[in-house]
């Protein structure tokens, strides 16, 4: 694999995370992360529709008329998701029912159009198929971290395994009811960002503007 | 047109490839033929998936049943086992008596579908509605469990509001029409880690063995978040910390579907003796 299709694939893991550092793919990460295994789940269905979504639109994309690029790459995102959404409830019911409407909302996650209009309208079918499984994985990445931390203190387990027993089973760890919760997952998304932008520097935003100090003294 | 059987034998595809990006023509023909492509692709995934996933909400549909009903073991062949013990009925709500159809009928019978048609269910008052389903239908399946002719297990569909969602799900009864032997939640989507906690074998476990009717044929069960008495104990169940709104629509659902808008007129020809 060349240099280039390698910093494609693994850039967004870290560096350009489509989660951490655009700031993309936030609904879903608060709603599917409560337990690891729909997490998972929705992982790899983003990561399949990301990349063949990129690489369908690549593949087409000398001939797409400019003024109605964006219903043609929601036409081709939107028909990916129905059909992982009816692979899903074939082949993996259980999880299916609970994931629920999030399948279907990929379709809105922001991460996939982004990728099709920033990525894949420029460059070849390869490069954008690698595109989309890099940024499904750096998806992946957060979604898997967030998940195995509420799931932990929300279920006292890892994708269904006990590791901390809970009280309402004989043991002796109290489960913490924020974790079901929407909010935790923004806060634990916002202690990432802090955690990965304090190592990478190079991700700190200027602020955009500064606010002066008033001295009313000196009138 | 000097160039139409050159376009033609080139294809749909030739012909787009060679029209200028931003003409009107080619935006058109691009996403009619991008639309039917991915009409095709969709359709098809529908179709031949089709299969798999009505075996799966059947099997799901069975398991919870025998769920219910206390005759699932795991690892066997749940549709083949609903096959062989259970009976499906369907029941006329009003009058409490079966519905003559052949057993093939009764199988096929939808309530869901039934509910939203308006020949086919009616719309509940408000004092009637205490379950929020806004409609019922005339008729409702019910799942017998039969033995030597004598009816053993009574499984009856029910559903109602919860906090988010419409709960559905599954209560056995015993042949008496009065003793549960228990009940299922197989779709929800109440608040994960609290309300949830209904479709837990734990939650579902305490409502075994609890009486729904007392000697007068009064509907007794309730669940609640008032501690159990001695004298309420038998007919009492527990309601989830955290989940006071699910636990109120389970109160009332289970209310709604064993009183006289559901199968309350049905349960009493099992109430004698």
């Amino acid at each position: 694999m060349s240099t280039e299709s390698k910093s494609v694939l693994l850039d967004p893991l870290i560096d350009n995370n489509p989660v951490t550092y655009q700031v993309l793919g936030i609904c879903s990460a608060l709603a599917v992360t409560t337990q690891m295994d729909t997490a998972l789940m929705m992982c790899l269905g983003l990561m399949v529709v990301t990349a063949l979504s990129n690489a369908a639109i690549a593949l087409i994309r000398h001939n797409i008329p400019s003024n109605v690029r964006i219903i043609i790459q929601m036409t081709i995102i939107a028909s990916l998701v129905i059909i992982v959404d009816e692979s899903l409830k074939a082949f993996a019911w259980d999880i299916s029912k609970r994931l629920s409407v999030f399948v279907g909302l990929i379709i809105t996650n922001c991460i996939v159009l982004g990728r099709a209009e920033a990525f894949a309208m420029q460059n070849g079918v390869w490069d954008s198929f690698l595109d989309g499984i890099g940024n499904g994985l750096g998806y992946s990445v957060v979604l898997i971290t967030v998940s195995a931390i509420r799931e932990l203190f929300g279920s006292g387990s890892i994708l269904g395994f006990t590791i901390l027993p809970l009280v309402d089973n004989g043991g002796w760890y109290v489960p913490s009811g924020i974790m079901f919760m929407a909010p935790s997952g923004l806060i634990i998304i916002g202690v990432l960002i802090w955690v990965i932008r304090s190592f990478k520097v190079k991700q700190l935003e200027q602020p955009d503007y500064k606010i002066e100090v008033h001295r009313f003294e000196a009138i | 047109m000097s160039n139409d059987t050159n376009a033609a034998s080139g294809g749909v595809i030739a012909k787009l490839r060679a029209m200028p990006n931003d003409s009107p023509q080619k935006m058109l023909l691009f996403t009619v033929v991008l639309c039917f492509v991915c009409a095709v692709l969709v359709s098809s995934s529908h179709v031949l998936l089709r299969h798999l996933q009505e075996h799966n909400k059947e099997l799901e549909r069975s398991t919870n049943i025998l769920q219910a009903a206390g005759l699932f073991k795991p690892g066997a062949d749940a549709v083949k086992l609903f096959a062989d013990k259970v009976t499906i009925k369907l029941v006329d709500l009003d009058t409490g008596e079966y519905v003559k159809v052949e057993d093939k009928e009764a199988a096929k019978f939808n309530q869901r579908k039934a509910t939203k048609d308006t020949q086919l269910s009616r719309v509940l008052t408000s004092e009637e509605d205490i379950a929020g389903l806004k409609r019922r239908a005339h008729h409702a399946p019910v799942y017998l469990v039969e033995e030597n002719g004598e009816v053993q297990t009574i499984v009856l569909p029910i559903s109602g509001k919860g906090l988010w969602s419409t709960l559905y799900g599954f209560l056995a009864l015993k042949g008496d029409g009065r003793t549960v032997l228990g009940i299922t939640f197989y779709e929800q989507a109440e608040t994960p880690g609290l309300g949830a906690k209904i479709a837990t074998r734990k939650w579902q476990d305490k409502w075994v063995k609890k009486t729904v009717y007392d000697a007068q044929g009064k509907l007794v069960i309730e669940v609640s978040k008032k501690p159990a008495t001695p004298a309420t104990a038998n007919h009492h169940i527990d309601a989830i910390a955290g989940a006071t709104m699910t636990s109120n629509g389970v109160h009332n659902l289970v209310h709604f579907w064993l009183g006289k808008q559901g199968f309350g007129n049905f349960l009493t020809r099992f109430h004698k003796g």
